[in-house]
């Protein structure tokens, strides 16, 4: 009864207009700078830009080898974060809490750190090379290769697809397959029927989620990859910055982005977003039949050593470039090299003395809390907003949120620098502060809609009679209460800001220096050991920052809860 | 309010929303009072150079921005994003900086085409009276500078090709091949050198020969392809190619720090190097001053030392321009790049990806 | 004696649902009332529309006698509420959470500390002042709800079923609890409950309702003797309602049901002629076994035991007769021959029951 009314009585309360127009504004800013590059690829008559694209037979090349890129990167990285999650999904408080720090360091340390780390173990005289000589496997390094460019994608894409598997292993999956095992199925039975089915849902999220990353990624095969593998992010990139055509760089964004789109579409399409369906799972007890002839304990044996090797190697995959950017950080020579000859402080003292790292480290840290300070007030309105409209609008309103993570960087970049440079906010601090914002907004508002999906409207009410203001309950009740998911959005939008090259490099103009857009140019100019030295900072000041994070709110599973199946 | 204020001071929830509260806003005002002040580089006299970093960037600090510095009132910034953003930027109708440091002279002609380079006459005077060979003065630009496109090995003394014909011979000189993705300049020109033409018939380019030229050579080893300059001159120094098409400013540089690589200017691709005056530059005054020290015969001839460039000679003289500069160098053809940029552009990314 | 709340044709509708359907109720000051009905009768609503939670379409609501207009917020109303959950604000102390009507309200410290110790002490939470809501057990925690709703010494409580989620010993020590602070307070309690012998117990005025309208006010014990409707009789009473006609001869008259069961009564005068309905309290009813030798007397019914139920000092059974069915209590005592089955014999003196 007290729910009945709950719920019908929120209007008096909860509901205002002023969340929906903020939500219709937010869609309007998001929509204007995609607009603009439309805008851009516009030619007269206006599929003239397009049709010359068509005309290149290598543009429907570039961008079919790139989607099937991303769809290997997507599958790979699902097989492995799988066996990952159902580890820290299944283990002790304490084990998972280290597992997922591991994972989430890995995961929100900078991409460019990433790259950089794998240009040096990849090559011929990294370790990585050195093993496959060692273990006599021929070929040559992988770097330059197609390979390499998946591997270190595959390593960035590893931690936030765990997070996302993980968040939907719950106590219920746990119950159901006890009651499984209690109903006499074996191992194959309980994975295949009872544990892959639930899990459904978050790895279609993942997959699709990794698949929209690895499709749009610039850094990683700029850094690693080839001449064939060229992707088509860095197409778009050299038509607009190499070879002065900025249309032909608009017109490949927009059908990048409508092909990621449709994949997308088909992926979900294909295999739906419903718990589980009786084709999928006739198929499913139709692998697990041959299997149940086998032993369960040989079966159950044979599963954990997969399982335990297969998160070994995750975990070796994603630990291992990290370790070797602190390693190079401390090495004498001039050349990245591993393993070093001895341990010098010379990087760090070179960088330290370099006032330009510190002006840097002191814009990158007021960007990235205004940033943060903006993208999580938006992720919060934002998810006010979609918790009040009818779902089709709330749908159009997540949408346009998350749509900053799918569009290529390049894109939002031009597209955004073209409207700050007409109001006068390119090239200053609080327009690059706005771009990061944009950036952060759907991780903000995954994280802060966690909170908010869950917050419980009674405390609202149950201040409200006992006599507190609205501006009382917002600031002494309804804030306070999301305080872990705000502390959550907060760092992880600080995070991201401190990682964003390409949109930065648009609306930093001349003016503005992050470290981020230091790296960026150190790394280009000149990838010498000096750059490991923000690296391993960035590393440390991540890890430390995730720490916190841990300490203060429990596990990043516990924030993101939710929203990864809905 | 004060009701409200006083629950908050109650709890420890309370007084990190506070905290955090406090520093958002701090910041926030911080960043907004620096971004909507009005500027104070115009009397401040700032000038915003764009440029390359690595060796290149160290030198142009070393022997020109700074004792520029200390000798007029300019403050010199030196923006290392070089070039990524000025096309666009200027697209756009935006600053991308006053001047641009580094940029090839086909570069700087497209570039001028466009109208992103600013006809000072000032500039077109001093470019004239510092004696700029007139095969580099167009207007805008100012390019005293040169480098050449050359053969490098891994390794202090590795045997090195001593033509292109011989850097495509795969038995006796093996392993890896490093090119440049961004741009096939020189690139194009070395393959059909290595493919027996004469370079008097170099241009136009008989592109398509080239890419077969360098499809060879991508079959028969492997090829990695460098992301920059810089990065070039990094696979050849650790060793992951084992030779390259690279730039002989970079590599002297390299060369001069002691790392293992080796190069050769036989039958290098010279191309002219400088400075080119942006639109919407901010301080032309200041910029026409930085140039005039810039161009400085013992600056100019300092920076070259340190950058690892030669100074252009004057067209009447033929090469060596430099003791280490050989005859069999060809110069790269300006205007044929500033014409064709964007269309072999095209092809090449159709090769690479091929 | 004045009136603490009171409500004049207020409706309220959600959509095809009618939540409150011209509902007038007055509450006297200092008394305490129970809203009783089952789910979805809209007794929620009622009280959410005394607090402001809920805006009435049209009707008027008036507290200590002055019209609250339906614009007026919760927070200005004044009054102190305990919802089903304990909801504590999990971000403060039980100090914190009791203290804070006082707190909002700009109370200067030094009475905010006086006042919340002392309901504390009253409430015996004094050793948990400090403790986070979350240590505390569900009633420890809806005992602090209760302090909270009254440090601030409203005239009108709303509780809003708060005991509905405790187990049975726990509810009724609290329901002791709540008796003790509303008479130490004098404060107007009203109280929403589906519970009806929680009612019985607290309440000294009960109001009944059903589908968004209430079947009937007045103290239990008035509810309980003089049911006005089927309804009432049943969910207040839990009586078995009975059809029938009514035949009467001189003084005497009778009501026979369609299974032959007869209610004689000798005295008074019957009421209206033809079908009616009978309200039969379960204790009332007189079971005895059927044997041989025993024959039901006129207006006795031959019966069957269909179920026995166990629940302490009493059994209640349900006895068919032969297809109308009767609720019957009897000491567990007497019931001990009694099983599933079994053939009884039924009479009902009909001075007991009463005429809807």
């Amino acid at each position: 009864m007290g729910t009945l009314a709950g719920s019908l009585s929120a209007p008096t309360i909860e509901r205002h207009r002023g969340y929906a127009v903020f939500a219709a504004g937010l869609c309007v800013f998001v929509a204007l700078p995609l607009a603009t590059v439309v805008s851009l690829s516009i030619g007269s008559p206006w599929y003239s830009i397009y049709a010359r694209l068509f005309e290149r037979p290598e543009i429907i090349r570039i961008i079919l080898r790139t989607l099937l890129v991303a769809v290997i990167t997507a599958a790979i990285t699902v097989g492995l974060a799988l066996p990952v999650a159902l580890t820290i999904g299944f283990s002790s408080t304490r084990r998972r809490l280290a597992l997922l720090w591991l994972f989430a360091i890995a995961g929100f340390s900078p991409f460019l750190v990433r790259g950089y780390a794998f240009v040096g173990l990849l090559g011929e005289h990294g370790p990585v090379d050195a093993l496959r000589r060692l273990l006599q496997i021929s070929g040559g390094p992988l770097l330059g290769t197609a390979a390499g460019v998946v591997v270190t994608l595959v390593h960035a894409l590893i931690p936030a697809t765990v997070i996302i598997i993980t968040a939907a292993i719950s106590d219920d999956t746990k119950r159901q397959i006890s009651v499984a095992a209690a109903f006499g199925a074996g191992p194959a039975d309980r994975f295949l029927l009872v544990t892959l089915p639930t899990l459904i849902p978050s790895l279609v999220s993942a997959f699709a989620f990794a698949f929209i990353i690895a499709a749009g990624a610039f850094t990683a095969p700029s850094l690693v990859g080839g001449g064939r593998e060229t992707l088509a992010v860095q197409v778009i990139y050299m038509h607009a910055i190499d070879l002065d055509d900025l249309k032909s760089a608009a017109a490949l964004s927009i059908l990048l982005a409508l092909c990621i789109l449709l994949c997308v579409a088909a992926i979900i399409a294909a295999f739906g977003s419903k718990r589980s369906r009786p084709g999928s799972l006739r198929r499913l007890r139709s692998v697990a039949a041959p299997l149940r002839r086998v032993s369960p304990r040989v079966l159950g044996a044979g599963g954990t050593f997969l399982r335990v090797a297969l998160t070994s190697f995750a975990i070796i995959l994603v630990a291992v470039p990290l370790v070797y950017v602190v390693a190079v950080s401390f090495q004498p020579q001039d050349m990245l090299a591993f393993p070093t000859d001895g341990l010098s402080v010379r990087w760090y003292r070179q960088v330290l003395a370099d006032s330009s790292w510190l002006h840097a480290a002191a814009v990158t840290a007021r960007i990235g809390i205004v940033a943060a300070l903006l993208a999580t007030s938006a992720g919060y309105l934002v998810a006010q907003a979609t918790r009040q409209l009818r779902p089709s609008s709330a749908r159009v309103v997540r949408a346009a949120t998350i749509a900053p993570a799918a569009a290529p960087a390049v894109m939002f970049g031009v597209g955004l620098y073209v409207i700050a440079s007409r109001i006068g906010l390119a090239g200053t601090e609080f327009g690059v502060a706005l771009a990061h914002a944009l950036a952060a907004l759907p991780i903000a508002y995954l994280a802060v809609s966690a909170g908010v999906e869950r917050y419980d409207d009674s405390f609202d009410r149950a201040a409200a009679v006992l006599g507190a203001s609205p501006a009382a309950r917002l600031i002494a009740i309804r804030l306070p209460i999301l305080m872990p998911s705000f502390v959550a959005a907060l760092v992880l939008s600080l995070l991201v800001s401190f990682d964003e090259v390409i949109m930065t490099l648009f609306m930093a103009g001349t003016d503005v220096q992050t470290i981020a857009l230091r790296m960026w140019s150190s790394a280009i100019h000149s990838a010498g050991p000096e750059l490991a030295v923000p690296s391993a900072f960035l590393l440390v000041v991540t890890g430390l920052g995730m720490l916190i994070l841990f300490a203060q709110f429990g596990s990043p599973t516990d924030l993101t809860k939710r929203n990864t199946n809905g | 309010m004060k009701s409200t204020a006083s629950l908050l001071r109650r709890s420890r929830v309370g007084t990190i929303a506070a905290v955090i509260l406090l520093i958002g806003v701090a910041a926030l005002a911080w960043v907004g009072v620096l971004s909507f002040s009005p500027r104070s580089s115009a009397d401040k006299r700032e000038l915003v150079i764009v440029g390359y970093g690595g060796s290149y960037g160290d030198a142009l600090r070393s022997a020109v921005i700074v004792p520029f510095q200390r000798e007029s009132n300019v403050t010199v910034r030196y923006d290392e994003t070089c070039c990524a953003r000025v096309g666009p930027t200027l697209e756009a109708g935006g600053f991308a900086g006053d001047l641009v440091v580094g940029v090839d002279y086909g570069g700087l002609l497209s570039w001028a085409q466009k109208g992103f380079l600013l006809g000072d006459a000032r500039l077109t005077r001093l470019s004239r009276n510092r004696g700029i060979p007139e095969r580099y003065r167009y207007p805008g630009t100012l390019v005293n500078t040169e480098y050449a496109y050359v053969m490098a090995a891994h390794g202090k003394d590795a045997k090195l090709p001593t033509s292109w014909s011989e850097f495509w011979n795969f038995h006796r000189y093996p392993g890896r091949r490093a090119l440049i993705r961004a741009t096939p300049v020189g690139q194009l020109e070395a393959a059909l050198l290595a493919d027996g033409v004469a370079p008097a018939k170099l241009y136009p380019l008989d592109v398509e020969r080239a890419l077969k030229k360098l499809d060879k050579l991508r079959d028969s080893v492997p090829v990695l392809f460098a992301n920059s300059p810089a990065d070039l001159v990094n696979l050849i120094a650790r060793g992951d190619a084992s030779y390259a098409i690279a730039f002989s400013n970079r590599l002297e540089a390299a060369k001069h720090d002691g790392l293992p690589v080796a190069f050769t200017y036989a039958e290098g691709l010279r191309t002219g190097n400088g400075f080119g005056m942006l639109k919407g530059a901010r301080n032309a005054d200041a910029a026409i001053e930085f140039l005039e020290y810039a161009s400085r015969p013992d600056v100019a001839a300092r920076f070259a030392a340190l950058a690892g460039l030669q100074l252009a000679k004057p067209d009447d003289v033929q090469s060596p321009a430099t003791a280490r500069a050989d005859s069999s160098q060809v110069t790269v053809s300006p205007s044929y790049w500033a014409q064709h940029r964007s269309a072999v552009g095209e092809q090449w990314v159709r090769w690479l990806v091929h | 004696m004045a009136e603490a709340v009171g409500l004049e044709s207020v409706r309220k509708r959600y959509g095809a649902v009618t939540a409150l359907d011209q509902v007038s109720v007055s509450v006297p000051s200092g008394s305490f009332a129970a809203v009783l009905g089952p789910s979805g009768c809209g007794k929620s609503s009622l009280l959410h529309a005394i607090a402001g939670l809920v805006r009435p379409d049209s009707g008027v609501v008036r507290l200590n006698d002055k019209v609250v207009g339906p614009d007026v917020p919760p927070e200005s109303r004044g009054v102190g509420m305990m919802f089903q959950a304990p909801t504590l604000f999990p971000h403060m102390s039980v100090f914190e959470n009791v203290a804070f009507p006082l707190r909002v309200r700009g109370t200067p410290d030094a009475e905010v500390n006086a006042a919340t110790q002392s309901i504390l002490q009253l409430a015996d939470l004094s050793d948990y002042s400090r403790a986070s809501p979350k240590t505390l057990s569900g009633g420890q925690q809806q005992r602090v709800a209760l302090c909270r709703a009254l440090v601030f010494r409203p005239s009108v409580v709303l509780l809003d079923e708060p005991l509905s989620s405790l187990d049975r010993p726990l509810r009724e020590s609290l329901q002791r609890e709540l008796l003790k602070m509303q008479r130490a307070t004098s404060a107007t309690f009203i109280m929403v409950t589906h519970d009806r012998d929680e009612a019985m117990a607290l309440a000294d005025v009960v109001f009944v309702m059903q589908e968004g309208r209430i079947e009937q006010a007045g103290p239990p014990s008035s509810l309980y003797r003089a049911p006005v409707n089927r309804f009432v009789a049943e969910f207040f009473g839990g009586s078995t309602v009975l059809s029938g006609d009514l035949h009467a001869d001189s003084n005497l008259w009778s009501i026979v049901n369609a299974d032959g069961l007869k209610l004689h009564s000798s005295a008074g005068n019957p009421p209206s002629a033809g079908k009616m309905d009978v309200a039969i309290k379960p204790e009332d009813v007189r079971i005895r076994r059927h044997t041989s030798n025993d024959a039901a007397g006129n207006g006795d019914c031959l019966g069957r035991i269909e179920e026995v139920r166990f629940t302490g000092p009493s059994v209640l059974l349900i006895v068919s007769c032969p297809s109308a069915r009767l609720l019957a209590r009897v000491d567990a005592d007497d019931s001990e021959q009694l099983a599933d089955g079994d053939s009884v014999i039924i009479s009902v003196n009909s001075a007991d029951t009463v005429v809807i």
